[in-house]
């Protein structure tokens, strides 16, 4: 999700570059020649946040928009903008609060969205946004504590902006470092920060995660490692885990020599909001090419196209086999029912018992 | 005969990727990249991308045209492009077959637009929603293809005349065959994530062929124009069943070459060429990276530069005897030269005795040596391909270039073009009184070539004194001229369309004398726009046609305002069509040549798809300027001051009623004590009490199934499962 253009911006004197640092050797395009944004403009709305975070999406909505994770995904959740006291700014006119963000990843844990959570939060007074976060799985940070705010870097004189924030100078110093094969672990990179540099100080929530961040590698969440394996022999097509393809798909990589790496850049992470990794795409292939509007019923009443269509119809039941996938969708309606209750049975209580105090005085 | 116009059922899939660079009037350089990829239906593809014919098995549409563009076509500095160019932001037009019933349109419109934006990371799901959508009931074209496809589509959606030739009665508008719906979206940006979906549908993405010329970013988003376009077209049969896809991905740039001293300064801080003259460019100055080879599974590859109009024909009377060809412009096939990397080269000499000289004669001398010494591109880097050790240092790159030895070819460069210019702009003021113009003027009323950007937009006044310079002859001779006007305009700006007036050349019209076809639908709030489509008919020798109309502003809801609520509001680009005048009043098409070393050859008969394209009859399609009209914003933190306001008000009223209702101190507990009417009092009241939380115990209950399920396990773990539901205190 990115509510600004600012590659692209007529005012960046440098087309297609976001750059970390003006000048020498840190002058590193941070945009990207293969980024992917999925949400921009006026997309990038608190209510589009939330439908990502809990895949509750129009059917029409193709598979590129939704993040199609499942009880063993690692999540990866980077949120940076103008924020405050457990709320964080969307477009400057919308507001996310911390109870939201709670609420979106409890109801993330119900559905089993995510196995490992990391939420990564850089506003001012960032460690406010998780508070209110109860379930289990979810690691947070945050670039400023509460009272604090958190700064920006290194001003380019022709861009007239600054370039980079402090919080993510130093994260970005550290994985400048790390490659794909890298054993560094998260507690390496926490304790990279320092007030010194970012004069703020760093937060983070460890409360609700088991494993011990000495443990954790930091490409549990950072890059997306996507390895190849050649089986021998057919491989059983009906059963439901991940034939080994490149998830990314997009059509037509086949012939792609010399393609970027291992690391599969529309999987990775994206800034504000969304992200994460993606699983093991048990599709044919064309997973980010979102050819998916399921709204169709595919009613041309065409004969030859009969193969195709029917796969077109049969995606989003596939997606369904998933059962936290399933668990999640009944589940939600049921909260919605409850919340509604309870509200309607809290206005009763407070009418008839104040109705009922008043007549007794 | 649908199948027959597109081509017929194709045995095999195919991948043919173009490229043609040809230098502007403005001393610009325009780089146009052709993928087309078509495949007959089957179950695998091996080149045309799974996504692309799901989408086509998918929605039935027949043609399909997205475009992505930034910045503008300036007409009066750049001629005319070689594919019509886009208005700025993004633009999807769909055409579906007459026999799909009206109602289904907007289902299927809705899952285009939703597939499409989340296969190239566009937000073309704003399209989707009706009041941004419009129908097109009027196209352009020749009256005798009404039994055929509308499209002869080599390139796409757009090229919507048929390749026949140019007999077959004059091109003008009729009602549209199709069901053609459009809609824009002036705002959208264009950047990187654009075009990655759109390389990852390329066999080679940008690894190899002529898309590697992208591999740089910054140079193709540092472009003057850009202008990426995705075709679609599903030949389908009678009864809708695909039979083939066609994807045609083109990719349009217009690039200010570099100066010899800083060759590899980005596009943006180069300095804007000198007009009237042709530049010097290399490739790899140029966009920044060179061409890697031809992509091995294409079965074509091309790589075209064009040559000024007399040098190619002088060259080719010189070589080949072959003059037939060669009407302005010509295309010359294979490169003007092709440099191995690392090598120098004899245009490098050029270039730096660029001081010397006689203009045309060392051009043509320089050029004739660069052709003599050039073999087709394609067969070179057909050559390079295959060789087994390319696969360790990876393939040659070639750098082509053109090299003159002096800026400015004076007075060759012939800009073709249009005939009209097209500007539009608002005037009025205030919320009331807004009025919108549309204003054509022919192309010599805009000024030489060399004129500054703006002419259109400058003369501003309606008066028509700006246009007054032209060739009156010309134009009288041509007859009368039929223009199509295609309007959308946003709910919000309340068109008084009573107040519409045409005006030509300074006197007003009788715009229904004038009008030859129409199509207006009124706009409704929030569910559908005005859609104006007008046909006018312009006497002969007319140097000027203003369109104005006034129009108000709507009020919004204060959660329609989008959160930049003070930029206002984006009007898209009227589309101007046409045909432009030949001698004979027909459609005139521009003959193209090729020529490949010795191989000499038209257009029509070119094996590119491109250059097929080119060279088909097409009307003249211009785009207006976006408009943006602002609206008055209000106070948006007026909600919160009324919502905390009227909260306060509430309370304090509820509060007080409560009170005076309720509220018997003492005297109703006297009473009772009394007994008689003050008790049954006091019991009434009590009665209210209790039906009060009965009522709403109930229907909490019976909304929430949870509290049912507690309230019965309590029940049940009292005893008292028979025990009307009361709620618990």
């Amino acid at each position: 999700m990115l509510a600004d253009d600012v590659a692209c911006n007529p005012r960046n004197p440098y087309p297609a570059q976001a750059r970390r640092a003006p000048t020498g050797g840190h002058r590193l395009d941070v945009y990207g020649q293969n980024v992917e944004v999925d949400y921009r403009g006026y997309e990038v709305t608190v209510e589009n946040f939330m439908r990502v975070l809990t895949g509750r999406h129009d059917p029409a909505v193709p598979r590129a928009k939704r993040m199609l994770s499942d009880a063993g995904s690692n999540v990866l959740v980077f949120i940076t903008g103008h924020g405050g006291n457990e709320f964080m700014k969307f477009q400057d006119q919308q507001e996310l609060m911390a109870a939201d963000v709670a609420d979106a990843l409890a109801q993330m844990h119900q559905k089993g969205r995510y196995k490992e959570l990391l939420l990564v939060v850089e506003t001012c007074q960032a460690a406010t946004l998780y508070g209110r976060i109860k379930s289990p799985g979810v690691l947070a940070m945050a670039s400023s504590l509460k009272g604090e705010s958190s700064y920006s870097y290194l001003t380019d004189q022709d861009v007239g902006l600054s370039l980079v924030d402090r919080f993510t100078y130093s994260t970005l110093d550290f994985f400048e470092r790390v490659d794909i094969h890298s054993q560094a672990t998260l507690q390496q990179l926490f304790d990279t920060y320092s007030f010194a540099h970012m004069e703020s100080h760093f937060g983070q929530s460890t409360e609700n995660f088991e494993r011990p961040l000495d443990q954790v590698r930091v490409t549990d969440f950072f890059g997306h490692v996507t390895e190849v394996r050649q089986l021998r022999g057919s491989y059983p097509l009906d059963g439901m885990p991940s034939s080994p393809e490149r998830g990314d798909g997009g059509g037509g990589a086949t012939a792609g020599r010399g393609d970027e790496g291992q690391v599969d850049r529309s999987c990775g992470w994206q800034e504000a909001g969304g992200g994460g990794q993606c699983r093991w795409s048990d599709d044919d292939g064309d997973s980010s090419g979102g050819g998916g509007g399921s709204r169709s019923s595919g009613s041309g009443g065409s004969s030859g196209g009969e193969a195709a269509k029917g796969r077109w119809k049969a995606r989003p039941a596939k997606r369904l086999d998933h059962t936290g996938t399933l668990a999640g969708a009944v589940a939600a309606p049921a909260l919605d029912g409850l919340t509604a209750g309870g509200l309607v049975a809290l206005a009763a209580l407070v009418a008839g018992s104040s109705w009922a105090w008043g007549a007794r005085l | 005969m649908a199948l027959a116009a597109s081509g017929g059922v194709q045995a095999q899939e195919e991948f043919a990727e173009e490229v043609v660079i040809s230098p502007l009037p403005s001393g610009h350089i325009q780089v146009q990249l052709q993928f087309t990829l078509s495949s007959p239906s089957r179950r695998h593809y091996s080149v045309l991308p799974k996504a692309i014919a799901q989408l086509a098995a998918g929605v039935p549409f027949e043609e399909v045209e997205l475009s992505l563009t930034q910045g503008r076509w300036h007409h009066h500095a750049w001629g005319s492009p070689l594919l019509p160019s886009k208005p700025s932001g993004a633009e999807l037009r769909a055409a579906f077959s007459p026999s799909i019933p009206e109602g289904q349109l907007p289902l299927l419109w809705g899952n285009l637009s939703h597939s499409l934006s989340g296969m190239f990371c566009a937000s073309l799901n704003f399209l989707a929603r009706p009041e941004t959508t419009a129908q097109q009931a009027i196209e352009f074209g020749k009256p005798s293809e009404t039994g055929g496809r509308a499209s002869n589509s080599e390139v796409g959606a757009d090229a919507r005349a048929c390749a026949a030739g140019p007999a077959a009665g004059a091109m003008g508008p009729r009602p549209a065959r199709l069901r053609r719906l459009y809609a824009a979206l002036p705002k959208e940006v264009v950047c990187t994530e654009n075009l990655t979906p759109a390389l990852k549908l390329l066999p080679c993405r940008d690894q190899a062929g002529v898309a590697s010329l992208l591999l740089h970013r910054p140079s193709v988003y540092g472009a003057d124009y850009h202008s990426m376009r995705v075709g679609i077209l599903a030949a389908r049969d009678a009864d809708g069943a695909l039979l083939s896809t066609r994807l045609s991905l083109g990719i349009t740039l217009v690039l200010r070459p570099p100066q010899v001293q800083t060759p590899g300064a980005p596009p943006a801080r180069r300095a804007a060429p000198r007009p009237c003259s042709y530049s010097s460019w290399r490739l790899g100055h140029l966009l920044g990276s060179k061409l890697r080879g031809a992509c091995p599974i294409a079965t074509q590859s091309w790589l075209f530069v064009q040559l000024p109009p007399q040098l190619a024909a002088q060259a080719a009377v010189g070589e080949d005897g072959a003059g037939q060809l060669l009407h302005p412009p010509a295309w010359q096939a294979g490169g003007a030269e092709v440099h191995r990397t690392g090598s120098g080269s004899s245009s490098d000499k050029s270039s730096d005795s660029s001081s010397s000289g006689e203009q045309a004669e060392d051009n043509i001398q320089q050029q004739q040596q660069a052709i003599a010494g050039a073999e087709a591109l394609v067969e070179e880097a057909r050559r390079q391909q295959p060789r087994p050790e390319g696969q360790g240092d990876g393939p040659a790159a070639l750098d082509v270039g053109q090299a003159w030895r002096r800026f400015g070819a004076k007075g060759a460069v012939v800009a073709a073009r249009p005939e009209l210019a097209v500007s539009r702009y608002t005037t009025g003021a205030g919320f009331m009184h807004g009025g919108m113009v549309l204003r054509l003027a022919t192309a010599a009323g805009a000024g030489p070539a060399a004129a500054p950007s703006g002419a259109g937009t400058g003369s501003s006044q309606a008066g028509g004194g700006g246009a007054a310079d032209l060739s009156t002859a010309a134009a009288a001779a041509a007859g009368n001229r039929t223009v199509c006007v295609f309007q959308i305009v946003p709910w919000y700006v309340r068109v008084w369309l009573h107040t519409l007036t045409l005006t030509v050349d300074g006197a007003p019209a009788d715009l229904d004398a004038a009008l030859r076809l129409r199509h207006v639908s009124p706009a409704a709030d929030r569910a559908r726009p005005l859609v104006l489509d007008l046909c006018i008919e312009l006497p002969a020798g007319a140097r000027e046609a203003v369109l104005a109309v006034q129009f108000s502003k709507a009020f919004l809801h204060v959660f329609e305002w989008p959160p930049d609520a003070h930029r206002g509001f984006d009007v898209p680009a009227a589309l101007v069509t046409y045909a432009p005048l030949g001698a004979d009043g027909a459609a005139a098409a521009l003959e193209w040549g090729w020529r490949r070393g010795g191989d000499v050859g038209g257009a029509r008969g070119a094996p590119s798809p491109l250059l097929r394209a080119l060279s088909a009859a097409r009307p003249e399609a211009l785009y207006s300027e976006g408009l943006l009209v602002p609206l008055a914003p209000p106070d948006f933190s007026m909600p919160y001051n009324v919502v905390c306001l009227t909260s306060t008000v509430l309370a304090v009223y509820v509060g007080a009623v409560l009170n005076a209702l309720l509220k018997r101190p003492g005297a109703e507990l006297r009473e009772a004590a009394k007994g008689g009417a003050g008790r049954r009092a006091a019991r009434l009241k009590a009665a209210k009490v209790v039906v009060v939380v009965v009522v709403f115990g109930g229907l909490a209950l019976y909304v929430d199934e949870e509290l049912q399920a507690q309230v019965m396990q309590a029940l049940a773990a009292a005893g008292l499962v028979e025990a009307p539901p009361a709620p618990q205190h």
